[in-house]
Formats: structure tokens, sequence, C-alpha cells
């Protein structure tokens, strides 16, 4: 009996490490073996073209990287870069799950209208903003200018005062629906009957969003917004798309840089440095994410 | 049952272990018979629909099977760079010119020096051309499709304007905004930004007889302005030349930030009325009809005390030195540079001297091919996007001509040495 067991039991482990031999090698081959290349070239002189660089370089890397005059300027933009884009993603968002949840004529056209801006590719969407916001005969501008609501056109991408700030907004209006549609389901999750208990209790419909609807969306609130803290400090192509990091750098950020270093210097222990960094960063970012959600388990099982 | 889910997944695995390594190698080339080639046409465009029947042939009559694949230059760029860090590479690629140092520091190019001496057409192609296509003495590619840049002018709006076409610097510098004055278009245009911004940077050094880099006497590459007064000076010339299109009002003054796409929409929609670009405008004739109706060609100006310049822009088509059909490959290269390919393909922008079309945007151009330049056989990634700051320290931000200069050279110099191109 106690064979058979035993028996039963190396045939289940065998079969679990069996079924899960997939998943492990694809994680090893394509994440794993990536990221400790990575890694090791962080701490290597290494350069695609230049056969002559090679060795071990110490902290060199990261000194290059730290001492580079656009790193500063890269760290500020990101910082901008993802906390006005998160900001403004989740406050259109749940403006528009707000408006959404009413019972209006036409609630099935409004979701699905507001759900287009996520569909539309990265590559799509930045290219076509581009145009739109032209100086010369983009369609924003033409409006702006023939409403009389600015005497000249503005050069939304090639004004360094106005980069920024427009490819933030284009972000946000591509990205927002995300939020909306997780708000949504949150709010329909919760039950009429809290609502109208809020009512009975003479609470106004501000006093009922805050007492009642925001702390019932806190958890999936809590998901999204650091899942888009790390897509949004990490995203390359949305920029490199409308502006590529300029003009003049106004919009550069870390994984720009990285870029740069990679395919335009060629200097992978550089781009690796780099890496690591952002990965070490993002890395923090998720286990504060992970005691904040920890902390909110804890409370709502009381 | 146990034994028959045993079975399935140890059978996944395998499968997937075989899938993944197969999709680590990839080299076709290992077939003797297969051509992996890399092109970067547009799909069912003319240039598509002439050369896909003749690869066809040339495979069917040579006992080879092409896969070909279909990419942009900038990713044929990055794939092939990053293919070579892990010796993966397929056997015949079209490239750019700007591509030439690098993949020949990389060691991936083949020497094609004696198939080209025994090439037919040899005769036909120009010094400058072939000289686009060596490097360290070796020629790697064979060039398949040939433009130069020239200055297209708005002849309605400049007659408009009183305005004759200019040939010197000079005689852009006094228009001013004469021309945007009387037709609400941008006199001349300029690219501030992209790939396109050092190409036209590399010109205007050309006309002022200064280089981006020198070959060094002991090998390798410099950039020599901040040793010779001269050379900075002349350099400094190119730039406050950009500061003063600027100031007088002959460009739009978004020009500092405009990448090739608003240039050349500008220039066909007439919202600039003269500008420096190729002779692929000559199909918004039929996209713009009502613009681009009076355009004429002439010679890009340069400083009256300099010379004319153009760019080359000559693309080769390499072979792989590591292709197990090395022979075919370089057959089949050949082939897209031979006269009949030339007639089927690139009719109106061919190497060949014999090839050509009685339009304007073949003849007018061609005509300044001899004074055409192309950067030197470096690795140029950072060093044109050094020159792209330079311009922006003068366009953007104010910086004087001269510091502009100054600071490119040492950049210059710092992107050679980063590279290995400064040689030791």
């Amino acid at each position: 009996m106690r064979a058979g067991e035993a028996s039963r039991t190396r045939v289940n482990a065998r079969f679990a490490i069996l079924a899960m031999a997939p998943a492990w090698i694809f994680l090893a081959v394509l994440i794993g073996y990536p990221l400790v290349t990575v890694l090791v070239d962080a701490f290597t002189h290494s350069h695609l073209i230049n056969r002559t660089v090679s060795g071990f370089a110490g902290i060199a890397n990261f000194e290059k990287v730290i001492s580079d005059a656009h790193f500063l300027p890269a760290v500020g933009n990101t910082i901008v870069w993802t906390v006005g884009s998160v900001v403004g993603e989740f406050v259109i968002g749940l403006a528009a799950a707000v408006l959404l949840n009413r019972r209006v004529r036409g609630q099935g056209f409004f979701r699905v209208a507001t759900f287009i801006p996520w569909l539309v590719p990265i590559v799509v969407a930045g290219m076509t903003w581009e145009w739109m916001l032209n100086p010369d005969f983009g369609i924003i501008n033409s409006i702006l200018t023939k409403t009389g609501l600015v005497a000249e056109p503005i050069n939304f991408l090639g004004d360094k005062s106005w980069a920024m700030a427009t490819v933030i907004f284009v972000n946000i209006w591509r990205s927002f629906p995300y939020y909306t549609i997780s708000f949504l389901a949150a709010m329909q999750a919760i039950p009429a009957e809290l609502h109208e208990a809020a009512s009975l209790d003479g609470a106004g419909a501000w006093r009922r969003f805050w007492s009642v609807t925001m702390p019932q969306l806190r958890s999936v609130a809590l998901i999204i917004v650091f899942i888009h803290l790390i897509w949004t400090a990490v995203n390359f192509d949305f920029i490199w798309v409308m502006t590529q990091g300029g003009p003049n750098y106004a919009t550069i950020t870390l994984p720009i840089l990285i870029y740069r270093y990679s395919l335009q210097q060629y200097d992978v222990g550089a781009a690796s440095a780099l890496s690591t960094l952002m990965l070490v960063v993002t890395s923090l970012i998720f286990v504060v994410y992970y005691r904040v959600r920890r902390r909110l388990s804890d409370e709502i099982v009381g | 049952m146990r034994k028959k889910l045993l079975v399935t997944a140890a059978v996944v695995s395998a499968g997937l272990v075989a899938l993944t390594l197969n999709g680590c190698s990839g080299q076709s080339g290992d077939d003797a018979k297969t051509i992996e080639l890399w092109t970067s046409w547009t799909e069912g465009e003319a240039t598509a629909k002439a050369l896909d029947p003749l690869i066809k042939k040339w495979a069917d009559d040579n006992g080879y099977v092409v896969h070909q694949s279909n990419f942009t230059y900038d990713q044929i760029h990055e794939k092939l760079i990053a293919s070579a860090a892990g010796g993966n590479l397929p056997d015949v690629v079209w490239g750019l010119p700007e591509y030439v140092g690098e993949f020949q520091k990389l060691g991936i190019l083949a020497d094609v020096s004696k198939a080209w001496s025994s090439w037919g057409d040899a005769a036909k192609v120009s010094d400058a051309v072939k000289s686009a296509m060596t490097v360290d003495g070796n020629v790697v590619g064979f060039p398949y499709e040939t433009t130069v840049r020239a200055y297209l002018v708005h002849d309605d709006l400049l007659k408009k304007s009183n305005v004759a076409v200019p040939t010197t610097w000079e005689d852009v510098l006094a228009v001013g905004s004469a021309v945007q004055d009387a037709t609400d278009s941008s006199f001349y245009g300029l690219t501030g930004s992209g790939v396109r911004s050092p190409q036209e940077l590399l010109v205007y050094l050309a006309q002022e007889g200064v280089d981006i880099a020198d070959p060094k006497d002991g090998g390798g590459y410099a950039n020599t302005w901040n040793d010779n007064p001269d050379q900075l000076a002349k350099a400094t010339e190119v730039f406050q030349f950009y500061a003063d299109l600027m100031h007088s009002g002959a460009v739009s003054p978004n020009s500092p930030t405009y990448g090739w796409e608003d240039t050349d929409e500008n220039f066909a929609t007439g919202l600039t009325a003269s500008f420096v670009t190729g002779n692929w405008l000559a199909e918004r004739e039929s996209s713009n009809p009502d613009t681009m109706g009076d355009v004429s060609i002439h010679p890009i100006p340069y400083p009256s005390d300099g010379k004319p310049a153009t760019y080359l822009e000559s693309k080769p088509v390499f072979v792989m030195a590591n292709s197990s059909s090395l022979d075919a490959s370089t057959q089949l290269a050949e082939q897209f540079a031979s006269e009949k390919w030339q007639r089927a393909a690139f009719a109106d922008r061919s190497a060949l001297d014999d090839v050509t079309t009685d339009s304007k945007w073949t003849k007018d151009f061609a005509a300044l091919q001899d004074t055409g330049v192309t950067f030197p056989p470096i690795s140029l990634g950072e060093v044109t996007q050094n020159m792209q700051d330079a311009l922006a320290m003068v366009l953007q931000d104010g910086k004087s001509a001269r510091e502009a200069a100054s600071w490119l050279g040492d950049a210059v110099n710092q992107s050679l040495a980063d590279s290995g191109d400064s040689g030791n």
C-alpha cells in the first residue's frame, strides 16, 4: 500500500514537472536568458560594432549612463510622462465610467465609442495624431486658427514647451478607455442597496460617490494604477513614433535613451546598465504595489 | 490514461523545445540551394511587380529557391546588426549607403570585387557610385537604386513673387521673406531633424569644401575642424547659413523640427516654393496635380566661394560573407544591378548611364550625379545624431554657428572613438 502510494506520488510529481516544462522552457529561454544577459552585459564592456571593446567593466557602464548629459533630463521626463499620463488616464477614465454607468439613451453606443481609442494600434494612433497636430496642414491647427482661438498655428510636437504635454495628452486619449472599462465593471458590481441606504441617510450624489463608490473601486484602482505606472514608464513606441524623443531631447525618456545606446551608439554595456537601473526601479514599484495590495486585502477581509 | 497524459506532455514539451531552438537558428542558407533575400520594396507597387517574376525566373534557371522577405530599411538595419551578433544572417540584402561602414566593421559583408571586375555593366557606373560601394579597397555591393538630390522650384510661385531661381546661398538669403509675403508660401526649405537633415548638412559642408570625417594617414577617420582654423571657419559658415535662413525669413519658423515627411509634403502642396529633395517627388505629380505641374529642377544653391555638390544615394545590394551559397548569392546581387533588371524596375533611378527615361525627373537629376557626395564609410548612427544635435544648437537653442561647428567636431571624434572608427 505504502509502496503504491509512493509510486503514485512519484508519477504525479513527474506528470507535474512534464506539464510545467513548456512554461519553464519558455520562461527560461524568452525571459530568463535575456534578463541574465542584460545583467551580465551591464557589468561588461560590450559593443556591437567595435570589436576591440570587451572585458569586465565593473561599474563603468553605470558611471557612463549617470554622467550622460541626457540622463537626468530623461529621468525627469520619464517621471513627468508617467505621472502625467497615469493621473490623466485615471481622472478621465473614472469620469467616463461614471457617465457611462448612468442609464441614458444610446448607452450601448457611447460605451462602444469610448473604447475605440484603445482599439487603435499605438503606431497608427501616434502617426495619425502627428499629422493632425502638424502646424502647416494639420486639422487641429486649422480649426484653432479658423475659429480665432489662436492667431498663429501651434507647433505642438516641434515646440519644446508643448511637446511633452502633447504626447501625454495623446497617450491619455488612447489609454483612458482601459481605466473606463475596468471602473465600469467594478461599479456595476456595487450593490444598489448601498447607494439606496446612503440616500436614505441623506447623502447627496457627491457624498455617495466618495463614501460608497470610491471605496468599492479601491481594489481595481490599485491594480490598474500600478500596472500603468510600470507600462508607461517602460513605454517606448508611443513617444518614438510621435517625436523620437525630440524636439532636441525635450521628450526623451529612459526607454528611448536605452534604444539610443543600443542601436545608435551600439553600446550594449551602457544600454544594459540603464536597463538594469530601470529594472530595479520598476521592481521597487511592484514591491510597493504588493505591500499596498496585501494591506488592502487585509482591510477588506477584516 | 495517466500514461497517455505523460506521453502527451512529453511530446508537447519536446515539440516546444524544437520550435524554440528552430526559432533561435533560422539560417536557411544551410541548405546550399536556398537563398535568403531581404528587400525593402512596397508590396504591390511597380518595383515589386517588376522584380518578383525576374527573381522567380532567375531562381528556376539556376536551380535555387529564393526566400524573399520584405522589411523597411530601418528594420533591415536593426535586424542585421542583431543577427550579426547571433551569427544568423541572410544571404543577400538590400541596404542603404549609410550602412556600408558599419556592416564592414561587423565583418559580415562579402568582398565582391572580383565579381565587379567581370561584371559586364561595370563600365556604365560612375566612379562616385563605385566609390560608394567600396570600403577598405573592397567592393562590397552592387548599386540597385541610385538617385541624387536636386533643387526643385515651383516656377509659378517664384514668378508671382518676381524672384529668379537662386544659384548661390547669397541669392537665397537675398530673397528673404519676399516669396512668403507675395504668395504665403515659404521660399526655401530645410530639414531640421530626422534622417534627411544630416544628408542636407553633408551637402552644404561639401559645398564649402569640408568633410564630416577625413581618413587619417595611419588608418581610421577623424574630424579635423578644431585642429584646422580654415576648416572650422568653413564649417561655421555652413551653420551660419542655416541661422541666416531662419533670420531672413526664407524658411518657415517651424523648419527646425521638420522631418522629411513634412518637407516633402509642404513642397508637394505648394506650402514651400522651393526645396532640395529627390526624384521620388515625381509621383506627387499624380497625387497633387494642381500644385506639382510647375516644378522645375536645378542644381542645389552653393556658396559663391564654394562649389556645387549634391547628395548621392546609391543603394547597395549586399552579399553576406557567411552565405553558404556565396557564388549564387553574388550572381543574384549582380542581377539587381544588371541592365535588364534595372530597365524593368529602376529605369528612373539607375546607376547605369544608359538606363534612363525622357522624363525631367530622370534626366535633370542624372545631370547632377557627377557632383554627388556620400558619407565616409564609418559607423554613422551616432555621427548623424551629432549632426542633428549641432543643427538644433543653432536652429532651436540660439547657439552661435561657431559654437555648433566646434562642438560637432569634438562630438564626431568622440563618436568615432566609441565606434572604433578613429583607428588608434
